[in-house]
């Protein structure tokens, strides 16, 4: 009886070819559009526009002019024949994210005490529409001074301490000649050898596509499962409730066959938004496929437990509508599906524990990071969402309530 | 043999009596028509034979057995829903067989059970088109070959024929006319008096949820038929003030109290009226007269004086 209820939503969806299409090719595309938007927005590919204007036009300005063209993590645009409202309105309009503007040489010494705030040499001007945009200009922008002009850091360091009468004016000039014989022999000192970078992925994986393929499985299989449940919701409104529920399996048999069929639908589309996953961005599934296709299993199955009981309960196919939409949204922003979580505030991120994308993107994560050990937690949990949900369907279709004039 | 036995049953929707104190017997080869107005507990009451409900109070058995909590009497149910209760997306034979398998048919038993009900319905020049293609009359026929799939003793229908063209209605009809020969035990919910009249053994009238009148169709009319004839006379216009006059002179009043089109005489008042005589009187007194029906009293005549109704048809 459970394969007749599954065969249904089989033929049904075969023959709604708009569906069909919807239900196995959006989530490649989804993924793939997801995938390039978040991956760049936080990840190390993040490439901001940045306006630059060289007033100075001295050897140190321009050298780190150059050393901010060539780097690959800004975009770069020239505005030195701006002036600096002209500049202002830029930023303020969006034509660039920040720009700077070099207002003097970076190695001449200040002339009084306290340098004033216009004496500074880097004028940086910032958008708070683009509030991302500063500290990650402000942060390359220290990191270039550290790598490529430590000798300019290292002199004004140096001309704080002769103001304060510890060394001398011979001192300064040894110390400023040695900067740049170094300089000349190509082998400046630096500063970069202080950081040693350490990653935590997986050789030959991408794990941070492997991230957004995980999120976006999640709201997806959500999304797919709430659209596939509200044929529960259309059955229950229409006259097909007075033959399905006159049946001998009754109403539950119709909820477990949609089960099965969503399930399997579910590891389908995750497999998909995998398949484009690995192509495309080089996540490596295969070396741990037992584990990830127990995961995929166990999401759909979270999914569809959850989407079958929300359209149990609603009474109404608006209702369940609202569930689909706003609820599934909700979920997967809180839930980091949309958003990592490490991004979000304290109380938001313990919030995060309470949604299935959570759990949902951390097995993922596991059985692809460390395997079956790493994903029994989070499986764990799924298992109970999972049985909760469906077990909670099953007693609302078979109410009372349910069966109303 | 008693089929269905329904004992002083009561029931309610969240708080709402929608049937109270009801008693309803119906053996194999009778067709009982249930009839009532909107609202009366018709719907509620197939439902609880069907065992979709449990009575709040008193006994459903059908075979004997509880059909609410027996999977295997509901089995032997065939409801008929109002509404059309299938998947538009699957062909005809699709259909059958889905709900052939969801009451626990195997495979070879529904191949053999599809093509008996597409030849008993005859709908077999339909059964590879989708029903979300097919005309109303088609899609309501199809709707009553998935409940007989499964060989049912006991049919529930709930207003079959509503909204169908007459060859649909007669394939219908002639359908349950077969069943009810082959032994089946039809109960059947629908306002068309002249359906119940064709198809029914026996009629229950229902109003406010409790069951007013039943018995068999014969017993119920043969006071009716050393009555007076039924005088209906139906206008091509609402009558202005002056033939309303003429017509209430005449001892017509309106029939349904939305339609001011069509009056019905006290059968007193028309009683050994020559209708040409009538038709001649009134027209000349400014009625727009479209025609004049004389008939025999029937069901319909029963309805009005057993359910207080103000004068609203089912």
């Amino acid at each position: 009886m459970m394969a007749a209820a599954f065969r249904t939503m089989w033929l049904s969806l075969r023959r709604d070819r708009a569906a069909l299409a919807m239900a196995f090719i959006l989530p490649t595309v989804m993924f793939v559009i997801f995938a390039a938007i978040f991956s760049g927005a936080i990840g190390d590919r993040i490439r901001i526009h940045l306006g630059l204007a060289d007033y100075a036009n001295t050897q140190t300005t321009r050298r780190l002019a150059d050393a901010l063209s060539a780097e690959p993590s800004l975009r770069v645009e020239h505005l030195s024949a701006a002036t600096v409202p002209e500049i202002i309105d830029a930023v303020r309009r969006g034509t660039v994210d920040v720009a700077l503007v070099l207002r003097s040489d970076l190695a001449l010494a200040p002339a009084g005490e306290k340098p004033a705030p216009v004496d500074q040499p880097v004028l940086l001007i910032e958008n708070p529409t683009r509030a991302l945009a500063t500290p990650i200009a402000l942060g390359q922008l220290q990191r270039l001074l550290n790598e490529a002009l430590p000798d300019v850091v290292l002199s004004r360091v140096i001309a704080d301490v002769e103001r304060t009468g510890k060394i001398g004016a011979d001192e300064r000039k040894f110390l400023d000649d040695a900067f740049a014989e170094q300089r000349a022999k190509k082998e400046p000192f630096a500063f970069a050898d202080l950081v040693e970078r350490r990653s935590t992925a997986s050789a030959g994986g991408n794990d941070r596509v492997g991230y957004y393929a995980s999120a976006i499985t999640a709201v997806f299989l959500l999304f797919a499962a709430m659209q596939g449940s509200l044929s529960l919701v259309e059955e229950r409104g229409s006259g097909l409730a007075d033959r399905l529920a006159s049946g001998p399996g009754g109403f539950r048999v119709i909820v477990l066959g949609k089960f099965a069929f969503l399930l399997l639908q579910g590891i389908v589309q995750a497999g998909l938004i995998f398949l484009a996953a690995s192509v495309l961005y080089g996540v490596d599934v295969a070396p741990r496929w037992s584990a990830w296709l127990l995961t995929a299993a166990l999401v759909s199955a979270t999914a569809a437990g959850l989407g079958l009981a929300a359209c149990a309960a609603a009474s109404t196919r608006q209702q369940a509508q609202l569930a689909a939409t706003f609820g599934v949204l909700l979920l997967s922003a809180i839930g980091g599906s949309m958003v990592p979580r490490f991004l979000m505030p304290p109380w938001l991120q313990q919030a995060g524990w309470f949604t299935p994308n959570a759990w949902a993107i951390e097995a993922f994560q596991s059985a692809l990071g460390e395997g079956w050990q790493g994903a029994l937690p989070a499986w764990g949990v799924l298992t109970a969402v999972t049985a909760a949900s469906l077990c909670m369907a099953l007693v609302l279709v078979s109410r009372p309530m349910t069966l109303r004039p | 043999m008693v089929l269905l036995d329904i004992r002083n049953a009561a029931l309610a929707y969240r708080g709402r009596a929608a049937l109270d104190g009801v008693d309803l017997c119906v053996a194999g080869g009778q067709t009982v028509a249930l009839l009532g107005p909107n609202g009366a507990g018709k719907t509620s009451l197939l439902r609880l034979a069907a065992g979709r409900l449990p009575p709040k109070r008193g006994s459903v058995r059908v075979f004997g057995r509880d059909p609410a909590r027996d999977s295997a009497t509901r089995r032997r149910i065939g409801f008929v829903p109002q509404e059309i209760a299938l998947y538009p997306r699957l062909t005809v034979a699709e259909n059958l067989d889905v709900f052939a398998q969801l009451a626990g048919l195997k495979r070879p038993a529904r191949r053999s059970a599809v093509a008996a009900v597409l030849d008993q319905t005859a709908i077999e020049q339909v059964a590879d088109r989708p029903v979300g293609a097919l005309s109303g009359g088609y899609q309501r026929r199809v709707n009553l070959a998935a409940s007989l799939v499964t060989r049912p003793d006991l049919i529930l229908l709930d207003e079959p024929t509503q909204g169908v063209d007459l060859a649909a209605r007669a394939a219908i009809h002639k359908v349950l006319e077969i069943l009810r020969k082959q032994g089946a035990a039809i109960v059947v919910s629908t306002h068309d008096f002249s359906e119940s009249e064709r198809l029914a053994d026996r009629v229950a009238f229902l109003s406010a949820g409790r069951l007013v009148r039943e018995g068999s169709l014969a017993d119920l009319l043969r006071p009716l038929a050393a009555a007076s004839p039924e005088y209906e006379v139906l206008l091509d216009t609402p009558p202005e003030p002056e033939a309303e006059a003429a017509l209430r002179l005449a001892g017509f009043c309106t029939a349904e109290l939305s339609d001011a089109t069509s009056w019905r005489a006290a059968r007193a008042a028309a009683e050994g009226v020559d209708g040409a005589a009538l038709l001649s009187d009134l027209r000349d007194a400014g009625v727009p007269v479209a025609e004049i029906r004389i008939r025999r009293p029937g069901l319909e005549a029963l309805y009005r004086n057993i359910i207080p109704t103000g004068g609203a048809l089912p």
